[in-house]
């Protein structure tokens, strides 16, 4: 026979856990990052400060950036690598997005040259207009 | 008739605050050989709580001020050096501490029933410590906290399911910023302090709920003494430490502000994390994030694993095994974690060494002796290819990136990835694209610096501009006036790079002396670069007036470095004389002891 409190002992653990959801759910809400998704976000940059084979790398809604001018145009992105989060630099003789930490490399259209990343880079919008060369998040 | 003893009297206030019950509750009933290690632990918390208290004065956690206030404590604020110095240097003292006393009771099998909860306790307080450990490395907000942090919450993104949600727990945000900096605060400050003092008095109760076996209660006087001594002990290998090598607190991008937009290379975690991060680079990622997160639940089962009623260390040889093999691994994954370069150039370095042909091996000693090396400049840096493939058709490919020997014409814009302001003096000046006299081969970067191969030196004036100016460099008749300015001026940030690497084997924590003169040095390279006799004149006059101030600040930091050094002795004579003297205390009361007990 299940008794008063042999039923009060073996119901403890579930409401325990029940409370305990209760209480973390609220919990974990309050603590995620208000609008995780980025809103949109827009640099602008003279075309002139930057001759074909260069690079700029900024910062976009926070978050590190980088474009590169080439013959072909503009080629812009997230600048975090995709591996570990360090930032990417570019390099003109190897034509690569190359990331200084574990080796990582890119090419201009984001996809993985070599090194222990798998993902590309997430690429960002490029606009030019006549002198202005607007980066914007998608 | 004998009259009856009369109980002890106690104080005023110990009557009022029932300090002999007190006692009991918070002493451990009885002790074994090892107890010093536990209570050393304790004392350890007890002063990174304090000193961290102490921070909290001058300290602000916004990412804006968490540097600069940082670096005011340690070179402004009047002993604040003893108190930052103290509080980074405990922290990794504590954990060493920590990780020698779970080795011994694992060596000892002290986790055995009735004692599981006491290891599981104790080895929870273990990485409690860890985790307040790293989030305070966040906490100065340098080059080294940033991506440190950085790369050590990526891999949460690959957990499945929970990771992303766990990535944003961490940062805050997508990227580590100021959410990041506040989370890492309120962890490392309010929340992680208060479990670990919950922990300790859990772990205590427990001890006296299940001594160690074979453990003997010892006299309160003594047992004072003993604390004592050890907390003196304690504070005496924390100053040395301070004292001797204050280097181990400040890695390399520890002295330079966080900048999301550069990522310095090499970023190497903490001594206590080397061999995680080496664990990481050696096997697959999942499987790396496996083992990580298995570890810690490993750690705090073994009660629950090993539950033979045997203690005794020679009758255990397979638990023995098992803790000897952990700890090698341990030690050989932290020595591995520790010189690890740039992962992308061990290929390229593996075949090139154990080639024959001394045109293709000579290039590997030469670049281990070079800057690039100590800044974990890989040799695809430059040449392009898969440094990870072990096949030379692979690693050579041209869709790869493989470039060979670069052009000369593309020799500035390389080298101008990591010099950037360099380069683009380069570029503006005399030899820069469509500049060049005739379309004849100008003096490129590699033209001075790699004059005899991959050893590119550190920017020696004398190696690169030697009076008089060899034949090569005779063409470029600018470089022969530049070379009578800039031999001397090179000449005192030379002498000032000597006094300020003489402070850093002081008593000293780095000054930030040297990032100063390396941005007044990059002030004026950039007119070198450009070959303008007109415009370098001026140049050189501004940085020798800049080494005028930083020449006097590295007095005033020498003068300080004096006081610190006289005022540590003292210190370290006095702890000696105090340790001592509480010997010489303790060995008398252990005599009456032993009297009274015959």
């Amino acid at each position: 026979v299940l008794g008063r409190r042999r039923l009060l002992a073996v119901l403890a653990a579930p409401v325990a856990a029940a409370c305990a959801g209760l209480l973390g759910h609220p919990l974990v809400r309050y603590l995620l990052p208000v609008g995780v998704a980025p809103a949109p976000a827009t640099v602008e940059l003279a075309r002139s400060d930057l001759a074909p084979g260069e690079s700029r790398r900024f910062l976009l809604g926070g978050r590190p950036a980088i474009v590169v001018r080439t013959a072909h145009g503009f080629h812009a992105f997230w600048a975090a690598c995709t591996h570990l989060g360090c930032t990417v630099r570019w390099r003109r003789a190897p034509g690569d997005l190359f990331c200084p930490c574990h080796g990582a490399r890119f090419d201009l259209d984001g996809r993985v040259r070599g090194g222990p990343a798998r993902a590309p880079l997430a690429p960002l919008l490029v606009e030019e207009d006549g002198e202005t060369i607007r980066v914007r998040s998608a | 008739v004998s009259a009856a003893p009369e109980p002890a009297r106690e104080g005023w206030l110990a009557s009022r605050l029932g300090a002999a019950a007190l006692g009991r509750a918070l002493a451990t009933p009885a002790r074994g050989r090892w107890w010093w290690l536990g209570a050393a632990v304790v004392v350890g918390f007890a002063f990174q709580a304090a000193s961290g208290a102490l921070l909290l004065v001058h300290y602000v956690p916004h990412p804006d001020h968490a540097f600069a206030s940082a670096w005011r404590i340690l070179w402004d604020v009047p002993f604040g050096w003893a108190v930052r110095l103290g509080h980074a240097q405990g922290a990794g003292l504590l954990l060493a501490l920590g990780a020698a006393h779970t080795t011994v009771s694992a060596l000892r099998a002290d986790y055995k029933a009735p004692r599981e909860l006491v290891w599981v306790c104790g080895r929870a307080l273990l990485l409690l410590g860890l985790a307040t450990a790293t989030s305070g490395y966040v906490l100065p907000w340098s080059q080294l906290s940033y991506w440190a942090t950085t790369i050590a919450t990526a891999p949460l993104e690959k957990l499945p399911g929970i990771g992303p949600t766990l990535l944003a727990l961490a940062r805050g945000g997508d990227a580590v910023g100021a959410p990041t900096l506040s989370r890492a605060f309120v962890a490392h400050v309010v929340v992680l302090p208060l479990l670990l003092a919950a922990g300790l008095a859990l772990h205590a109760w427990l001890l006296r709920q299940a001594p160690v076996p074979g453990a003997s209660s010892g006299r309160p006087a003594l047992r004072a003494i003993e604390v004592a001594m050890i907390a003196v002990g304690y504070g005496t290998l924390l100053l040395a430490l301070c004292v001797f090598a204050p280097g181990l607190a400040f890695p390399p991008h520890a002295d330079v502000p966080a900048d999301p937009l550069e990522t310095p290379a090499p970023i190497r975690p903490e001594w206590y994390l080397l061999w995680a991060s080496a664990l990481q680079a050696l096997l697959p990622e999942r499987a790396g994030l496996a083992i990580l997160a298995l570890l810690p639940v490993a750690l705090l089962a073994v009660p629950f694993l090993d539950r033979g009623p045997v203690r005794a260390a020679r009758r255990r040889p397979l638990a023995l095994a098992v803790i000897a093999a952990v700890l090698a691994a341990l030690v050989l994954l932290t020595a591995a974690g520790a010189r690890a370069e740039s992962g992308a150039a061990s290929q390229c370095v593996l075949c090139h060494e154990a080639d024959e042909d001394e045109f293709v091996s000579a290039c590997v000693p030469q670049w281990r002796a070079s800057v690039h090396a100590a800044a974990a400049v890989s040799c695809d840096g430059c040449h392009g290819g898969d440094p990870l493939a072990a096949d030379e058709a692979d690693a050579h490919d041209p869709a790869l990136g493989w470039v060979g020997t670069p052009h000369w014409r593309d020799v500035p814009a390389l080298c101008g990835a990591c010099h950037e302001s360099v380069s683009d003096g380069y570029t503006a000046g005399r030899f820069g694209p469509g500049r060049s006299a005739g379309g004849a081969f100008p003096p490129t970067c590699a033209t001075c610096h790699m004059a005899s191969g991959h050893d590119t030196p550190r920017a020696d004036a004398r190696e690169i501009l030697p009076d008089p100016l060899p034949e090569r460099l005779r063409p470029v008749p600018e470089l022969a006036e530049m070379q009578a300015l800039v031999l001397p001026l090179a000449a005192r940030e030379r002498a000032l790079g000597e006094r300020l690497e003489a402070l850093a084997r002081r008593a000293l924590p780095p000054t930030g002396l040297a990032r100063e003169r390396d941005a007044l040095r990059a002030a004026w390279t950039p007119a070198l670069h450009r070959f303008d006799p007109a415009e370098f004149p001026e140049a050189v006059e501004r940085a020798l007036a800049g080494l005028d101030a930083l020449e006097a600040r590295a007095r005033a930091a020498e003068a300080e470095a004096g006081v610190r050094g006289r005022l540590a002795v003292a210190g370290l004579g006095l702890a000696t004389a105090v340790l001592a003297g509480l010997g010489a205390l303790h060995r008398r009361v252990e005599r009456a002891g032993a009297g009274e007990d015959a």
